[in-house]
This record gives structure tokens, sequence and C-alpha cells, in this order.
């Protein structure tokens, strides 16, 4: 079964989307912080991360500049969400790093999308 | 969208994210919604959806938010709130009628529109506020210039010609005006008269200007009540001492009365303006107490209810009881269950201790990821341990199954009592180790009960 790694500081949107996703058949692991984020993409080698970037301890621009410096994590797709929609948001994120970006709220067909393409593209 | 102000991106973020919840929790429940209660829901879902939508539309336009009134850009945000809180109210009923199982996620989309009231609540009718870290001196909305001056005004000044030529000429502007000859006779009229800003003449005979300025300020700061010094003397000396006596500006005699005119509206509007900023910091705050998941008091709230009612105890000698709960295996629940079934437990659990407290003085909190701590003001130990029991009983009577727990096969709670009669050098950290040590205790005797240590 497909594992994607949810890291997403807010209880509220890690309970709504994991639960969505699970509903479709995904494996969902969850990750409150930029930090556990890195710890749990190193130990569980999960096949997507889909990465909240405004997160406490490390960001989510850290996190994913950290993930792709690391030989055993540099080739996990990584899609970025956000709530902010600002111009530069989006080549911010590709830019640290990121192989996709969807902003909030989540469109949950177009990101179903995105995850496939990703998922695709590695296999 | 094309770049955006600090202060707009901010706001924006903040009015998606409570709506992210209430779009993202609809839509779940339109995806487990089950064939029976199809015919009954289908519709009123979709209705809430698509008004979230719309208003989700209207917050994405590229007006700015933060120049002149967030009212004025946003003028239909009023009448899509109300829809979406009637669309909501009605899906609510249904639910509880045809779907109870529904009802804890109906609860999140419950707790996201009342954030993203209190949010609009906030912004709306007052000159834009900034409630993100971006904070950057907001322009002077241009729609003040050329409104008529309002306010009351306290003139005070020894020489009654003065008086006379600043009260006509102030009320010719618009201003309501009260007059005074000494310090003394301003000071009695501050007790009876509510004023917007004071012009105060800093050389009189008696009570001088800075003796004056040094009473008002002892009783309402430059935010509250602004205090222009009016003075013949220009020398810097004069100026910088009006200044650090607490004066929030000076004009010089004779008075250049375009300036003055000018110096006063923008000492008025300042205070308007701050007053506003302060109520909108009250609002917001209230919100910010809640905790997100269980909707219960958070452990901001927490600490500061028990630093107010530590200190009212100081001072009237009564006890404060605390209860502490932590949730028996809580790590095994989600391990074997599921993050899901963890918060669902916890919403649980949270219900079930606020629902054992009957007085409005008692507070019930979250304290932690899995823990609980309930603030008992002016309450003996003998009471809390009772309040204790009762707590526990209530929970394990939910009989939620733990498939996990080496205690009993549902969920329990371990709970730490403590009383305290604090005196003037006692901090509530002490009461808080003490209940602390009573919750170690229950645990090690078995869990599913309450421990204590004793009062002090």
């Amino acid at each position: 079964m497909t594992q994607i790694l949810l890291v997403e500081d807010n209880e509220l949107n890690r309970d709504m989307l994991s639960r969505r996703l699970i509903r479709r058949g995904y494996e969902v692991l969850l990750a409150v912080d930029g930090a556990e984020g890195i710890a749990m993409a190193q130990e569980h080698h999960p096949d997507l991360i889909l990465m909240d970037m405004s997160l406490p301890i490390l960001d989510g621009w850290e996190a994913t500049r950290a993930l792709r410096a690391d030989d055993a994590t540099k080739t996990i797709p990584i899609i970025a969400l956000t709530a902010h929609a600002m111009e530069g948001e989006r080549s911010k994120a590709l830019e640290a790093g990121c192989d996709d970006f969807d902003t909030k709220p989540v469109d949950l067909p177009r990101l179903l999308e995105k995850i496939e393409q990703r998922l695709a593209a590695r296999r | 969208m094309a770049d955006l102000h600090p202060c707009d991106a901010s706001i924006r973020h903040d009015l998606r994210t409570p709506l992210n919840h209430l779009i993202g929790y609809t839509e779940m429940l339109q995806e487990d919604l089950p064939a029976v209660c199809g015919k009954v829901l289908a519709t009123p879902l979709q209705t809430l959806l698509d008004d979230a939508h719309q208003m989700l539309t209207t917050i994405n336009r590229p007006t700015p938010l933060t120049v002149g009134r967030f009212d004025a850009l946003f003028p239909d945000w009023r009448g899509k709130m109300a829809l979406i809180e009637a669309d909501f109210n009605h899906l609510y009923a249904l639910i509880q009628a045809h779907w109870q199982s529904a009802c804890p996620d109906i609860e999140k989309i419950h707790t996201a529109i009342g954030h993203l009231r209190v949010l609009l609540e906030t912004l709306s009718a007052k000159p834009a506020i900034d409630l993100g870290d971006a904070a950057t001196a907001l322009p002077r909305d241009p729609t003040e210039a050329g409104t008529p001056a309002e306010g009351h005004l306290l003139v005070i000044d020894d020489r009654a010609e003065n008086l006379e030529l600043m009260q006509r000429r102030l009320m010719r502007e618009g201003y309501r005006i009260t007059t005074c000859n000494s310090g003394y006779e301003a000071l009695a009229r501050l007790e009876s008269d509510n004023f917007d800003g004071i012009l105060l003449d800093w050389l009189m005979p008696g009570m001088t200007g800075k003796e004056v300025l040094g009473k008002i300020r002892s009783k309402f700061s430059a935010h509250e009540l602004p205090v222009i010094v009016v003075t013949a003397r220009h020398g810097s000396d004069t100026i910088v001492e009006a200044l650090t006596c607490g004066a929030n500006d000076y004009l010089a005699k004779p008075l250049d009365f375009p300036v003055a005119l000018a110096r006063i509206a923008t000492q008025v509007y300042l205070r308007k303006v701050t007053q506003q900023l302060a109520e909108a910091n009250r609002q917001l705050k209230q919100f910010s107490y809640i905790d997100g998941l269980t909707a219960i008091a958070n452990r901001r709230k927490f600490d500061e209810y028990l630093m107010t009612t530590w200190r009212r105890s100081q001072q009237e000698g009564a006890p404060v009881s605390l209860i502490l709960i932590d949730v028996d295996y809580f790590k095994r629940y989600n391990d074997s269950l599921g993050h899901e079934a963890g918060d669902h437990a916890l919403m649980k659990v949270a219900k079930a201790v606020s629902a054992s407290l009957f007085r409005v003085k008692d507070l019930a909190a979250r304290y932690g990821g899995e823990e609980f701590a309930v603030i008992l003001p002016e309450t003996a130990l003998s009471d809390a341990l009772s309040v204790a029991e009762r707590v526990r009983a209530t929970v394990a009577a939910l009989e939620l199954p733990h498939p996990a727990s080496s205690v009993l096969p549902v969920v329990t709670i371990s709970l730490g009592v403590a009383e305290w009669r604090p005196t003037a050098f006692c901090e509530p950290s002490a009461l808080i180790n003490l209940a602390d040590k009573g919750l170690y205790q229950a645990k090690a005797a078995g869990r599913n009960q309450v421990g204590t240590l004793g009062s002090t």
C-alpha cells in the first residue's frame, strides 16, 4: 500500500487530510513539526511527503532542504501545502526542493491528481 | 495573485485557515454520507459547501484588505456569514436526528465557523487592523480628512481670554468644549466627565501645568487620554519636559490654529484607533483561549486562570484545589486504534470532564496532549476529592473500548488532587507539583483512581 507522510502542525488539518487520504486507500504517517518530519522520512522512507510550509521547530523550507541533502531521502517526492497564496510562494517552494505545490483550502481531487502524478513518475 | 502587502497576506491566510476546516470537514461528511441518510442530508451539505466556497471566492478577490475600512471593501461578508451559519444550524439539527456518529465532525465545523466569525467581526467596521507579525505603520484613513471633528475636549488655562478664544475656535470645528481655569477645577471635572483629549496650559500659577499633567497621568495613560501642552515658552527644555512628563504633543502660543487643529485631530484619532485595537485584541484573546480539538479551555487560559485564582486566594485566604488528569495508556490507544480514534477519545473525555463540573468558577482545561486539569477556586481538599471521583466515574462510564489497556477494557483516567492555601511568597507551581505527585501515586497504585498527598 502506498505510504504518504503528512507533516502538519494543525490538529484539525491533520485529522481532516489523513482521514480523507486513508479512505482513498493510502497509508498515512503523521508528523507534527519539521524535525519529526525529517526523522519519520528517514525511518520509514514513505512513497511521498505532503509538507505544510509553516511548521514549528523547523519550518517546511528547512525540512525540505534537509531531506534533499540526505541521500537516503532525496528521491522522495515532496508536495508543499500552504494557506498562503502569494506569488512568490510557489517558486520559493520549488527552489527549496519541492516537486510540486498546492494551496489550502485543499481541493482534494486536484491534490490527489498531483499525488498520483508524482507517484507515477517515481515508478 | 499579485504581490500582496504582508498585512494583506497575513489577513487572508488567517481567514483561509478556518475556511479550510469548514470546507474540508463538510466534504468529508459528504464522502462518508451513508446511503440511508442521503435523501435528507445531501442537499444541506452541498448548500453549506457552496456558501463556504462563495466566502472563499470573496476572500481571494485581489482588492487589498488593508487600505480603508474592511467593511467598505468586503461589504457582503455579513450576509455570507449569516448564510453559512443558517446552513449550519439546519444541517446540525438534521445530523443530530439522522446521523449521530457524525456529531464529532459537525462540532469541528461549528468551531471553524465560530473562528471565522470572530476574525471577521474583528476586522470589520474599523480602520484596517494588522493581525500578523508584519506590523507596518497603518496609513491614515483618507476618508477621515474633511469629516467634521468629533470629541469632547477639556481646555485648561488660567487666563479667561485664552479660554474664550480656544473655545470659540474649537467649537466652530465641531468639538464639544469644557473650560477650566485651574488645575484643581480640571481634576474635579475629570472625576465626573469623559474626555477625548486635553489642552493644557503649561505656565499656570498655583498648580502648574506640570503638576496637573502628573496627576492626570497617574490615572490615565497617554493612550487613554491624550494631553496636548500649550506653552508660550518655545525653548526645547520646556518641550522636552512636557513630553517626558507624559504629554502627547505640544503647541506653541500664540496658536497657529490650522496646526493646532491638525494635531488635536491626530491625537483624538489615535486614541480611537487604540481603543478599537484593544477591543479587537480582547475578542481575539477570547478565541485564542479555546483548544481547537476538544473545544474546552486551552493551556494558555489555564495558566492565566490559575494565576488569577491564586492572586485572589492570596488576598482572601481561601484554599485553591487542582486536579490533574491523565488518560491511562493513551499512547497504546493511539498505536492500536489510530490517531483519529485517539482524537475522538480525547474529545469525549474532555466533554465528560467538563460535564462533571457544576460551578461557573470551576475551569476544565486541556493541559497537554492527553492531560487535562481542573481548577477549583475556594475549594478544600475533601470537596476536590469528591469532584475528582465524579470525573473518574463519568469517564469510566463512557465505556470507550480500549483494547490495549492493562487496567480495564475501556478508557480510564488517573487523577491527582491537591489543595493549597497560598501565602504571600508561594507560586502556583507548588500546587501543580503537589497535584502531580498525587497523579503519580494514582498511576503507581494501579490507575483508574484518584491519588493525593494531602494538603498544606
